[in-house]
């Protein structure tokens, strides 16, 4: 356990935050970071009902699959092309959307900690103007700049009723910190330079949530399962200026939604398997303007939800490893968008390949997998800024060992 | 015991995360799109003015803190009316010995020679004296003692303990040693002859010595003011041991300074610098300048912020050139630049030491002589921003914060025999930009 302990820190250090930068996250709370595995995403997949090992932190009815000791981490580039306006700019960045210990303590009763993501904030917009002040121009590059978002750190416990059924629990806590910086570099020279300017503010999220699920396999071959997250309010508290480098930050508090999910999957060929899934929010009719945009118009957040399914073929082995082949489609509609914009929207055609490397008779030893996204998010149609669109390709790369 | 799956699968399954975690941690660059999206994140970067009431508790200028000296030296009679100024000197005693080569070809020391004549050499700065004519001058012996340091237009001697007057203000001439002119060169030649060189060598060294002059008798040298760059006494000196060898040799300058007409006052109320003696400006902030609020209107019609709430990009004391003193118009052009001054309650602010200057504090242009005329006054500004910044920032500390008062002096400081004034009590320009979401 010492060597999963040691793997797992390992991984929690990598994953350090990396910024991302798609302008979607500028609106309320950012974007989805979905903490789902690999698998889930090649399948189109929230992260829920999938017959097979389960990385994702959505159901911890899910768990009740496992029956070695082990630790997955995902990672997930993603490389996009934002179109605002007619002006094009490329956006990049990579997340670590899910890191897990699994631990079953019996054959009926496993327990997990986790850390994955909830909304992705980060993003840097620059901009170039002069300023004509007292007869000297001025010209400048101002760098808006946001860092972080929100994370939850998870405990998560099933227990198998019986071979078919089996319930979890779950519980924890919001977490995540948001940099905000806003730089200006005057770029004339003599002497109208003057130093440069920057205002970092910073803020820390707290707040609680609580998740229940089922798995239902009705038949060896089929598995329904379902979710339900409770969250409380999400607090985001300025952090103080104790050594002077930090402006003052206003926290506030966010109203996070009853978040419901669902998934099934069925083999429904000779080595061919089938899954759909699906997962609701319900926001509240709150005020979700970003932190440090107060100025700006109110941002609103809209019901939203996302669907998706896929199928995994088995066909392609070796003697002793299988290459599951992946493909899906999923579709969602996003929260955030200002008050007169129309809700954005994602669609994705997703595929993948996994990589069993080590298994035996009880389940995987070692597995890696691979899911690919070729997607597109569009939105925010009839307001001030116009409509924003957004091209991308999504990696997530998992790794999961376990014990013997 | 706890065993994973082979190794070989382990080695697999790291490769291929570190492999993506390296792929996927590229450097990032901000989006040169999507401002629109983000009303509140301006930056503003406005101008205010702080009235000297505002900010400032003293300003008052002072004189009398460098002496004329060998820097340099000027002579100038009714200079734009009003202005006369003659140069005092004195010389070494001619040196008692020369070297001279032997019959047998050895130098040797010749202990006995006799001066045969010579000339006094005067250096003009030909940039920086008036051109109307050729300006002769007259040199004079000292017809009476007097102490370099001390010595003024009036006085001699000028110390706390003795004041003895000049039987002729100016400096009481005794015979006239020669006259000279400018030609074509830089310099002026003042034959010496041989009896004169004698009797200074017999004479006190308190009264060895020339006061250099335009030549009054001469009309055309009224209106006139002459720099001078440089001194020297050149001698002959014919050889004991070798009559037929006649030696140069320079005797020293021990003493120069000019005395001037009129006196400056001790202080003035506008602000001063530069000059001989030199001016200098004291200014004393106000406290708490961090608690001063400035309307930052390109935000909002009502919005204030205080000065330690923002980022203060430049700040300078705007000066606003005055009529110098007729006659004391700086020659040159000259910068100004700020001092810390080193405050205690038993000092008056004019006796304060000096610290180091503020960094950056100078003027940012050049100021044109031209400027100090009444049909030209200019605007020019001091930049201050490192030190009112620290005045003003939340985050240093009351013991750590630099001495509220400064000194403005000119530089060069006595680099010019004229004054550099402004008028008094300036306005402060400052350039602040400021977070709009951290003040609203």
């Amino acid at each position: 356990m010492r060597r999963t302990f040691a793997l797992f820190l390992i991984l929690v250090a990598v994953a350090a935050p990396v910024s991302a930068q798609s302008l979607f996250n500028t609106r309320g709370l950012g974007t989805r970071l979905d903490p789902a595995d690999a698998r889930s995403r090649a399948l189109g997949n929230v992260g829920i009902g999938l017959l097979g090992f389960n990385g994702s932190l959505v159901n911890p009815a899910d768990l009740s699959n496992i029956v070695r000791r082990g630790v997955t981490a995902s990672i997930q580039p993603f490389y996009g092309s934002d179109n605002l306006n007619g002006q094009e700019a490329d956006v990049s960045g990579t997340r670590f959307p899910v890191l897990q210990i699994l631990y079953p303590f019996s054959a009926r009763t496993v327990v997990s900690l986790g850390y994955g993501g909830v909304f992705d904030q980060s993003w840097a917009v620059q901009t170039e103007g002069e300023d004509v002040i007292g007869g000297n121009t001025f010209r400048f590059r101002d760098v808006l700049s946001s860092r972080g978002g929100i994370s939850q750190v998870r405990l998560s416990g099933s227990y198998r009723l019986t071979p078919d059924l089996s319930v979890g629990v779950g519980g924890g806590v919001y977490t995540g910190t948001l940099d905000r910086r806003l730089r200006r570099e005057f770029t004339s020279a003599p002497p109208d330079s003057l130093p440069d300017f920057t205002s970092d503010r910073s803020w820390t999220y707290s707040g609680p949530f609580a998740v229940v699920g089922a798995t239902w396999d009705p038949l060896p071959t089929m598995r329904i399962a379902a979710a339900v997250t409770w969250s409380g309010d999400l607090d985001a508290d300025g952090d103080t200026d104790d050594d002077g480098v930090l402006d003052p930050a206003v926290g506030r508090s966010y109203d996070l939604p009853l978040r419901a999910a669902f998934g099934a999957s069925a083999v429904v060929g000779r080595r061919l398997l089938a899954t759909v899934s699906g997962e609701w929010e319900g926001w509240s009719d709150g005020n979700y303007t970003a932190l440090g945009s107060e100025a700006g118009q109110a941002t609103t957040a809209s019901s939203s939800w996302v669907v998706g399914g896929g199928l995994e073929w088995e066909e392609l082995r070796t003697a002793t490893r299988i290459f599951p082949l992946r493909a899906g489609f999923r579709y969602a509609k996003l929260p955030f968008h200002n008050v007169g914009e129309e809700q954005p929207t994602e669609w994705a055609i997703t595929g993948g390949i996994g990589f069993r490397l080590a298994y035996d008779d009880f389940g995987p030893l070692a597995v890696a997998d691979l899911g690919i996204e070729r997607g597109r998010r569009e939105g925010w149609e009839g307001g001030v800024s116009g409509a924003l669109e957004e091209n991308f390709w999504r990696f997530t790369a998992s790794v999961s060992l376990f014990a013997r | 015991m706890m065993r994973f799956a082979r190794t070989g699968s382990w080695c697999a399954a790291l490769a291929f995360s570190l492999i993506t975690i390296l792929t996927a941690c590229t450097e990032e660059e901000p989006t040169g799109i999507g401002g629109d999206l983000l009303p509140g994140g301006d930056i503003e970067t406005f101008e205010v003015f702080l009235d000297p009431d505002q900010y400032l508790v003293l300003d008052t200028s002072f004189s009398g803190y460098t002496r004329p000296g060998a820097s340099l030296q000027v002579v100038a009679r009714e200079f734009e009316g009003v202005y006369n100024a003659n140069t005092i000197l004195r010389f070494g005693r001619p040196p008692s010995s020369i070297s001279v080569q032997n019959a047998q070809g050895s130098v040797v020391a010749d202990t006995a020679p006799r001066y045969i004549g010579g000339e006094i050499i005067v250096r003009i700065d030909t940039l920086l004296s008036t051109n109307n004519g050729v300006a002769p001058i007259a040199v004079y012996a000292t017809a009476e003692e007097w102490d370099g340091p001390s010595a003024t237009w009036t006085h001699r001697v000028d110390t706390a303990g003795v004041r003895l007057a000049w039987a002729q203000p100016g400096g009481t001439p005794g015979e006239l040693l020669g006259r000279g002119a400018r030609t074509a060169g830089d310099s002026v030649f003042i034959p010496i002859d041989s009896a004169t060189i004698a009797d200074w060598a017999d004479l006190d060294s308190n009264v060895r010595g020339a006061i250099i002059r335009l030549d009054p008798e001469d009309a055309s040298t009224i209106g006139e003011r002459l720099r001078f760059t440089g001194m020297a006494l050149r001698l002959r000196a014919r050889s004991s041991i070798d009559t037929d060898t006649v030696v140069t040799v320079f005797s020293n300058v021990s003493s120069i300074t000019f005395v001037y007409d009129p006196q400056p006052s001790a202080t003035a109320t506008p602000i001063r610098v530069g000059g001989i003696p030199a001016w200098r400006t004291f200014m004393e902030f106000r406290e708490n300048l961090k608690d001063i609020e400035v309307p930052c209107v390109t935000i909002s019609s009502t919005c204030r912020v205080r000065l330690g709430d923002v980022d203060i990009s430049r700040a300078e004391l705007v000066l606003e050139t005055a009529q110098s003193p007729d006659g004391l118009v700086p020659e040159d052009t000259l910068h100004v630049v700020a001092q810390l001054v080193l405050r205690s309650p038993n000092v008056p602010i004019e006796r304060s030491p000096l610290a180091s200057p503020i960094p950056g504090g100078i003027t940012t242009d050049e100021i044109r002589p031209v400027s100090f005329r009444a049909q030209a006054p200019d605007t020019v500004f001091l930049s201050l921003g490192s030190y009112i910044r620290a005045l003003a920032s939340d985050e240093i500390s009351e013991e750590d914060r630099p001495s509220r008062a400064i000194a403005l002096m000119a530089n060069p400081e006595s680099g010019t025999v004229g004054v550099a004034s402004f008028a008094r009590r300036p306005r402060l320009r400052l350039i602040l930009t400021v977070d709009p979401e951290v003040v609203r």
